[in-house]
């Protein structure tokens, strides 16, 4: 070998996540004299002294000769132990591509838990490189480990597994973004029968499909691209399904290629490709001063095997849940769940009761409350998959507990909750059908009077709710992550072996943990098993999982650090909660979060955790009883008699997914109701009086049986709507429509002189064949009717001003890889707008241009404000979309369109106006006359719109006054009218009887703004009704201050009610959320929010989030009407007491006029 | 369970609507109800629900890509303005649907 002949080996090593990967090179040769890699089996340390071992035993040179250079995730805990210097990994890649592939433009390396992507680019003056670098971050989306995972669960071995392809196969949706919802999807797909091919094949498409929308940050992959990492290069179907992805982005972006080459030949994985980083790592080595990573040998590194590790691991793990046994002791003193005894009756007593039943997907609770709201009995089972028949038997298991004490029950109330509310309170006759979120705040607040924050953490999702004045102000809920509920801690604790109600007990006698870090759970997956093969205990991991769960819940979940905003009540509710190292864990980390603060925080467990929806259920049953309500329930005869025939057939399968369940039709019978949905469309034709029940359907969707009961349903649902109008969406229609302004055009010289004259003669019959595109975006939505007006004015023809597409999610995605920076959503949007102008609208009827000014100011009818201005971020969007789409090569020059983003500033005419002729001038060929009058139309339109809307609006407020009704103000900004920025939330209040304002629809007609805010110029708080300074100073942001005085306006009229909407990201909403809040709160009106909008549509948040809202709209009416009511009555005994003091008076003065 | 037999016969077709948006773009619209996933299935069907029904059928899964050339080609003179009828879509799509 002539190994000795070397004057020095440089050793690179890769410590992976699932691999180590080494390399010996002779630098003078420049020649790889020795490789491996393996598998380390989360034992770093020992294949890398493995590997050491060998290379010392193929060298025998001396340590001082070989120079070592680590790189790798675990490369800087071992790096120092032999001597080597770390290399970043990013740096280490680059380097080996560099040398290896000058060629490349970029380098995806999917590692294990990584997922990296580097894009060279290449400076045209200087020549030099620089890199893109872009990792992926706690989520496992789009990484080896989420192959790993499903080929776990597929049991693939490893050699098949490899030689999967992707081409020609068939494709199933599959979701790349999350492992546990690609887990989800593979497993229906597997019931199905999709074989393992087409599954894997569909999972290396979304893997690759999450990394390009994602990873890639809106940039290309140049060519060459070169394919590193483990997946990448062993398993045949990754690289053909990259080989398939990328030259289609490359088609699309017109992206240049080599000429007369196969794009597919641009993406390869190199020779030698899994040995990448070390390469690189020995080549960053290659320039560093001599005396750096000089190896040392392997004798620390077999220290530390034999003794460091322990020595750290003791160090590095946690100490166990409680600090020591006195700690625990008193937790458990603290936390002890007290007995609930039954209530004793006396024999022969006739007691008068309210139940609860919550009726879950899993289990079914039910409770028995006296009138004074005390928990008499309680009953749970799990669920039989039939609710009527669960509910049954809970019913009848309370009954029997009272009947085995001799004693009678008369039901005085019954509530329902939980999925199967709706159907349960028409069946058994119940008072009310309450959402799981207000019965689990009625329960908390119960028992709890103070309650600031609820908790709730169940089998399958975690509910947190926030509260202020006894209402639910905000919640949470895991709908989009598996991490942090209670069901990843029961099937660890199954998979050790143990049953559920052991955990605390096996947790707690832990000294010691691993310390997890939060997050996804496919990583927590996989750190399990790392722990273990570390010599982690079943209990050390299990105390670990219960430490790390309220960091999921607070942190990964429902990303609220500062707990201590919330208030300083903690309720914990859910069944989770009985497992008491969770909660000793969450009492922990509450605890921990108001560190330094002065306030004390409380952490309570409900004492009636596991049933606290039924109680509430119950304890409204009881509120309704207390008004006068006095019930309709069938009585416990009646309970057992319910009648129900099922069907299971062909009829009854669900088509709204792949899944197409096969589900359960129950008809029950409803005695003496007078519902008939005979005429209901169905296969299985209805009777009157029979209500069906749906069960056996994997989601909520497969409750409605087909899509033309969902219509029947939607039709019912738009009659509501046509009565209660949504100004939020008739703005977003209107704004667009033409405004059919006069023409201000001036005729053609009828001899052109100048060449003035002639250019616009030349010019003129253009206009009436310009096509002008404008995304339908931002502040367009304040002030569109100007542009339109004014081009239309000037002989663009209405037709030929068009607007991209509404914002939709396939619209954002279709255009949305094109983005570099992140700011909020509203603004994300430009991009795909001019997308779809570009792709789809000019694709079919060129444009000529596409116009998306850079509005600096808008228009206010506010006074005394410091500036009318736009968020700087949305006014420079319009360019933030230029730089996207002519930062690889101007699109629009290529494709033919000229764009526009006139910096404009529309609060102020004369100026816009200037801004206009600069721009416009030479391409409509303007007179200075004509483009003043259209100006002048423009803002007479812009006048009409508001004009008109707030009309309209005024008309409904009117209606609202007359009949005690409430309606909804939208604190929101302009563009957040966008159907697909607000996700319609507002339709949802429509169908439930609540007409929708926008703060512009808001009627400012003297009569109303004085009424309302009379008062307030006349205590000299403000100087005239639309003035915001006593509440806002800094009133330079137009809509953050429109925002601020809508929110005076609905704080002062009676029969308004404000919901916040804000976008994730929103900077000029920020400051403003507390005065804002403020200013709803102390006038005693409800406030509602949703806050951190963003391009996900929490549909599942918003039904939950629009009933609970519901609840308490309707608690407010109601109140409102009794108080109305009672200052009418007072007013009544007034008048009359009035008359007859005045009658009195009258007769006394006759009496003495006649004496 | 997955569907075996005849049932796994009925059950290998792909419900579909071709539909009208109501509201905003009005445009014509297909939905694979059967090939919805967690993540667009809401948005699809509110989207579909709150649209006119043009037509509705089942596909046959063994032809659907052809299927879907044919609604795409349809959808395109939809929207294009050309009058079409539902008739007319049922004849185009003839021996694809199930």
């Amino acid at each position: 070998m002539g190994v000795l002949d070397h004057e020095r080996l440089y050793i690179g090593l890769d410590v992976g996540s699932t691999t180590v990967k080494a390399v010996v090179v002779d630098p003078v040769a420049d020649k790889v004299l020795w490789q491996d890699y393996q598998r380390h089996d989360t034992k770093q340390p020992e294949k890398c002294l493995e590997f050491l071992t060998r290379i010392e035993t193929d060298f025998p040179l001396p340590h001082d000769r070989f120079r070592v250079f680590i790189t790798g995730s675990g490369g800087s805990g071992i790096g120092p132990r032999i001597g080597a210097k770390f290399v970043q990994e990013v740096n280490a890649v680059s380097m080996a591509v560099e040398k290896l592939y000058p060629e490349a433009g970029s380098v995806v390396e999917l590692g294990g838990q990584d997922a990296k992507i580097i894009i060279f680019k290449e400076d045209p003056e200087t020549g030099k490189k620089t890199k893109i670098p872009s990792m992926n971050d706690k989520c496992a989306g789009g990484t080896g480990a989420v192959i790993d995972k499903i080929n776990a669960k597929l049991k693939i071995p490893a050699d098949q597994l490899c030689d999967m392809g992707y081409d020609d196969i068939k494709l199933h949706p599959v979701a790349g973004k999350c492992g546990v919802f690609a887990e989800t999807d593979i497993n229906s797909l597997q019931k199905m029968g999709v074989p393992p091919d087409q599954l894997m094949a569909s999972l290396f498409d979304a893997i690759i499909g999450q990394n390009l929308s994602v990873l890639t940050r809106g940039n290309t992959l140049r060519p060459h691209v070169l394919l590193l990492g483990g997946p990448n290069t062993y398993i045949r179907g990754m690289v053909e399904a990259w080989k398939h992805a990328i030259p289609l982005v490359w088609k699309e972006r017109k992206t240049p290629l080599p000429e007369g080459v196969d794009p597919k030949d641009l993406i390869k994985v190199p020779e030698s490709a899994q040995y990448f980083a070390a390469l690189g790592a020995v080549e960053f080595g290659l320039a560093e001063e001599d005396g750096v990573g000089v190896y040392r040998g392997t004798q620390n590194l077999r220290r530390y095997i034999d003794v460091g590790r322990i020595e750290e691991k003791a160090a590095a793990g946690g100490k166990g849940l409680a600090d020591d046994p006195a700690d625990l002791e008193a937790f458990r003193e603290r936390y002890r769940m007290p007995r609930f005894d039954e209530a004793v009756f006396q024999p022969g007593e006739e007691i008068e009761v309210f139940i609860g039943l919550d009726g879950g997907s899993t289990s079914t609770k039910a409770v028995l409350l006296d009138k004074n709201r005390n928990v008499l009995i309680k009953s749970y089972q799990l669920s039989k998959g039939n609710p009527i028949v669960d509910t049954q038997e809970v019913l009848t298991e309370l009954e029997d507990k009272v009947h085995a004490q001799g004693a009678t029950m008369k039901v005085m109330g019954i509530g329902t909750t939980g999925y199967a509310k709706d159907i349960l309170k028409d069946t058994l006759g119940a008072d009310v059908a309450l959402v799981e979120t207000v019965a689990h705040t009625e329960s908390a607040l119960a028992f709890y009077p103070d309650t600031d924050v609820i908790c709730d953490v169940g089998g399958q999702d975690i509910k947190l709710i926030i509260l202020k004045n006894r209402q639910v102000k905000d919640f949470k809920l895991n709908t989009q992550c598996s991490a942090g509920n209670g069901y990843f801690l029961q099937s660890t604790a199954e998979g050790f072996g143990f049953d559920v109600k052991q955990y605390a007990d096996i947790a707690f006698s832990a000294t010691t943990m691993p310390i997890f870090g939060y997050g996804c759970a496919v990583f927590m997956q996989s750190d399990i098993v790392d722990f273990q093969r570390q010599g982690w205990q079943p209990q050390e991991i299990m105390a670990g999982l219960a430490a790390v769960l309220p960091k999921n819940i607070w942190l990964y979940v429902s990303q609220i650090p500062n707990l201590a905003s919330l208030g300083s009540n903690f309720v914990l509710q859910g069944g989770t909660q009985h497992n008491l190292a969770a909660v000793k864990a969450q009492v922990d980390f509450i605890e921990s979060r108001f560190a330094g603060k002065d306030v004390d925080v409380k952490v309570t467990v409900h004492k009636h955790c596991g049933e606290s929806g039924a109680i509430g259920a119950a304890i409204e049953a009881v509120r309704l009883w207390e008004n006068g309500r006095r019930t309709e329930f069938i009585g416990m005869e009646g309970v057992k008699d319910i009648s129900f025939i099922t069907h299971r057939n062909e009829d009854t399968r669900c088509y709204f997914c792949k899944n197409k369940c096969l589900r359960t039709f129950i008809d029950v019978t409803v005695e003496g109701s007078s519902i008939d949905e005979s005429e209901r469309p169905s296969k299985i034709p209805l009777k009157p009086g029979v209500r069906r029940l749906i069960v056996g359907n994997s989601c909520e969707r497969g409750l409605v049986e087909d899509v033309d009961s969902m219509r029947v349903i939607k039709k019912g649902m738009d009659t509501a709507k046509e009565s209660y109008p949504n100004f939020m969406q008739i703005a977003a229609e209107a704004v667009w429509r033409s405004t059919n302004p006069p023409n201000v055009a001036e005729p053609p010289a009828k001899r052109a002189i100048t060449t003035a004259q002639k250019t616009r003669n030349a010019l003129l019959p253009n206009r009436e064949k310009l096509r002008i595109g404008i995304p339908r975006v931002l502040n367009q939505y304040s002030v569109n009717p100007l542009f339109s007006a004014y081009f239309e004015s000037l002989g663009v023809l209405p037709q030929n001003l068009v607007y991209s597409g509404f914002t939709t999610e396939e619209r954002y995605k279709a255009g949305a890889k094109r983005g570099a920076i992140d700011p909020c959503f509203p603004s994300k949007v430009g991009i795909p707008h001019v997308h779809d102008l570009l792709y789809r609208v000019h694709a079919k009827n060129p444009l000529d241009i596409i116009f998306f000014p850079m509005i600096d100011a808008i228009p206010s009818t506010l006074k005394k404000t410091q500036g009318c201005r736009a968020c700087p971020t949305v006014t420079a969007t319009p360019e933030a979309v230029k730089a996207a789409f002519t930062k690889e090569s101007n699109l629009f020059d290529e494709m033919g369109v000229r764009y526009i983003n006139t910096f404009v500033n529309v609060d102020e005419p004369r100026l816009l106006e200037k801004q206009m002729w600069d721009e416009f001038q030479g391409i409509l060929g303007l007179t200075r006359d004509e483009h003043r009058r259209a100006v002048d139309v423009g803002f007479e339109a812009l006048d009409t719109f508001y004009r008109d809307l707030r009309g309209a609006a005024r008309e409904t407020l009117e209606e609202l006054e007359r009949e005690d009704r409430l309606g909804v103000v939208v604190l929101a900004r302009p563009y957040h009218n966008d159907p697909g920025i607000c996700h319609e939330i507002l339709d949802e209040f429509q169908k439930i009887g609540y007409p929708a304002f926008t703060q512009d629809s808001l009627p400012i007609d003297d009569d109303i703004v004085w009424r309302l805010f009379g008062e307030d110029v006349e205590a000299g708080r403000i100087t005239e009704p639309m003035d915001i300074q006593d509440v806002w100073k800094n009133s330079y942001s137009e809509n953050t201050s429109r925002k601020v005085w809508a929110a005076k306006y609905t704080a002062r009229h009676p029969n308004l009610v404000a919901l916040e909407l804000s976008s994730f990201k929103c900077g000029h909403d920020a400051p403003i959320y507390a005065t804002v809040e403020e200013i709803v709160q102390d006038s005693g009106t409800p406030y509602f929010c949703f806050k951190d909008i963003d391009e996900n549509k929490p549909t599942g948040s918003i039904k939950i989030r629009v009933e609970t809202i519901g609840y308490f709209l309707q608690r407010y009416r109601e109140d409102m009407v009794r108080d109305r009511k009672k200052a009418q009555d007072l007013e009544t005994r007034m008048a009359e007491f009035e008359r007859k003091l005045r009658e009195e008076m009258e007769r006394e003065v006759s009496v003495g006029a006649g004496r | 369970m997955a569907p075996v037999g005849e049932a796994a016969k009925v059950a290998a077709k792909i419900m579909f609507e071709v539909y009208r948006e109501g509201g905003y773009d009005r445009r014509y619209r297909v939905v694979y109800f059967t090939e919805l996933n967690d993540h667009n299935r809401d948005t699809e069907l509110n989207r579909c629900i709150a649209g006119t029904s043009f037509y509705s059928s089942f596909l046959k899964e063994e032809t659907r890509k052809e299927a879907r050339i044919v609604i795409n080609k349809v959808l395109e003179r939809l929207n294009d303005g050309e009058d079409i009828s539902p008739a007319q879509l049922e004849a185009e799509l003839g021996s694809l649907l199930a």
